[in-house]
């Protein structure tokens, strides 16, 4: 009895999920290609910093996998965040729109469309 | 969540079962397996069942209590219907439907309960640790909107968890006092919300003579999402009455639902406006 108790409880507990609904103002699919890359490639992959050739504190984000790997560390950098670095560093925040549109990328799984 | 909801309760027990059968155990530290909408330190007898039938009304004022509908009493706000049963000396499990407060609605509900620690009357053991575990599962039909939480994407979003440990000692005839520290999960929730929640429950009991006593309870929680900050912090009052059959308990509580996972996140009534409602609960046990 006590045995099946004990699946019981472990079974309801293993399907554990951190899901969030839709930002609203996310409702239109973000592309990567089209959107979230060019404001990377030329806001945070250049020389000096987050290339390859200079990889700043060992973080590089010109591929999608590296972007998709240090998502939430980039937005949280690019939002200015507290815990986080304050990207671009010794230049100004990126847009408002730059921004949230990084943010819907990631809100909608991040995908690479 | 997955080790503190199955292996915590269940695992622990097993281990620190040993060495505290041939002392004296403090009693009824508190009533019964509630404090008022949190659990308690108490579990069901071993080989009891008992059905419960709990009730939360409307808001007592504010602009939707009042005489108009009774103080409350014609808008029950939920009720819940339960079995819980006593499977060992330290153990209990409860499997319960209410109607969900929230954006969880159509709530089935399991929990399994177990003593790790019991106070003794010689004090060779101080206080009593509880754990518990508890699942809830809506069956609601999904919205087809994607903005709302009712919309489950999958069918894992239909879930919430909460781990809890209980730490309670009584202090003789001056009462008992309760922590309870609790980790609500909710698999998933609105876009500028967070799934996991941190919260501290506070509860006492005070003896009023032989037959009666006052009940508190309030649960701080640790949350930093802006949305967040329109919810309140639950805080309930209780008077126990010591009846022939059971103990009776009435309460006031800001919290709509029934559970961890309804009363800890989605607490909006505020007490300063009248938006706190009456509840209790009819139990009858059966022996098996």
């Amino acid at each position: 009895m006590k045995k099946y108790f004990f699946f019981l409880a472990l079974g309801l507990t293993m399907s554990c999920k951190k899901d969030k609904t839709i930002d609203p103002v996310c409702v239109d699919t973000v592309s990567f290609s089209a959107t979230v890359e060019p404001i990377i490639l030329n806001s945070c992959a250049t020389s000096g910093c987050h290339n390859a050739s200079s990889a700043a504190e060992g973080i590089v984000l010109e591929t999608y996998n590296q972007i998709y790997q240090r998502r939430n560390a980039v937005l949280g950098s690019i939002k200015h965040q507290s815990g986080y670095t304050p990207m671009p560093l010794g230049a100004d925040q990126l847009s408002s729109e730059q921004i949230q549109a990084v943010s819907c990328w990631i809100s909608q799984g991040a995908p690479n469309n | 969540m997955k080790i503190i909801g199955s292996v915590l309760v269940l695992g622990l027990i097993h281990l620190t079962i040993q060495g505290q059968e041939s002392t004296k155990l403090t009693e009824k530290t508190f009533n019964t397996t509630r404090i008022i909408n949190g659990h308690s330190n108490e579990i069901q007898e071993k080989g009891t069942l008992e059905f419960r039938v709990e009730h939360k009304f409307g808001d007592f004022a504010g602009s939707n209590g009042g005489i108009q509908n009774f103080f409350g009493i014609d808008n029950a706000a939920d009720i819940r219907i339960a079995f819980e049963y006593g499977l060992t000396e330290r153990i209990m499990v409860g499997l319960g439907r209410s109607k969900g407060y929230g954006p969880y609605r159509g709530l089935l509900d399991g929990f399994v309960k177990g003593q790790i620690l019991r106070q003794t009357e010689d004090n060779s053991m101080p206080i009593s640790l509880t754990a518990l575990g508890s699942t809830t599962l809506t069956y609601a039909k999904k919205s087809n909107d994607p903005l709302l939480v009712s919309s489950y994407p999958e069918f894992a979003h239909r879930l919430a968890y909460a781990g809890q440990l209980i730490l309670s000692r009584k202090f003789g005839s001056f009462g008992s006092l309760a922590l309870m520290p609790t980790y609500t999960h909710r698999n998933f929730v609105r876009f500028d919300d967070q799934n996991g929640l941190f919260s501290l429950g506070i509860g006492a009991r005070v003896p009023l003579g032989e037959k009666f006593a006052v009940v508190g309870e309030y649960y701080i929680n640790f949350d930093n999402a802006e949305f967040r900050k329109d919810f309140k912090n639950s805080a309930a009052v209780a008077v126990e009455w010591v009846t022939f059959g059971h103990v009776f308990s009435v309460y006031a509580a800001n919290a709509g639902g029934f559970g961890e996972q309804q009363f800890i996140p989605y607490t909006i009534g505020d007490w300063s406006k009248g938006q706190f409602r009456i509840g209790f609960a009819i139990t009858r046990r059966f022996e098996l």
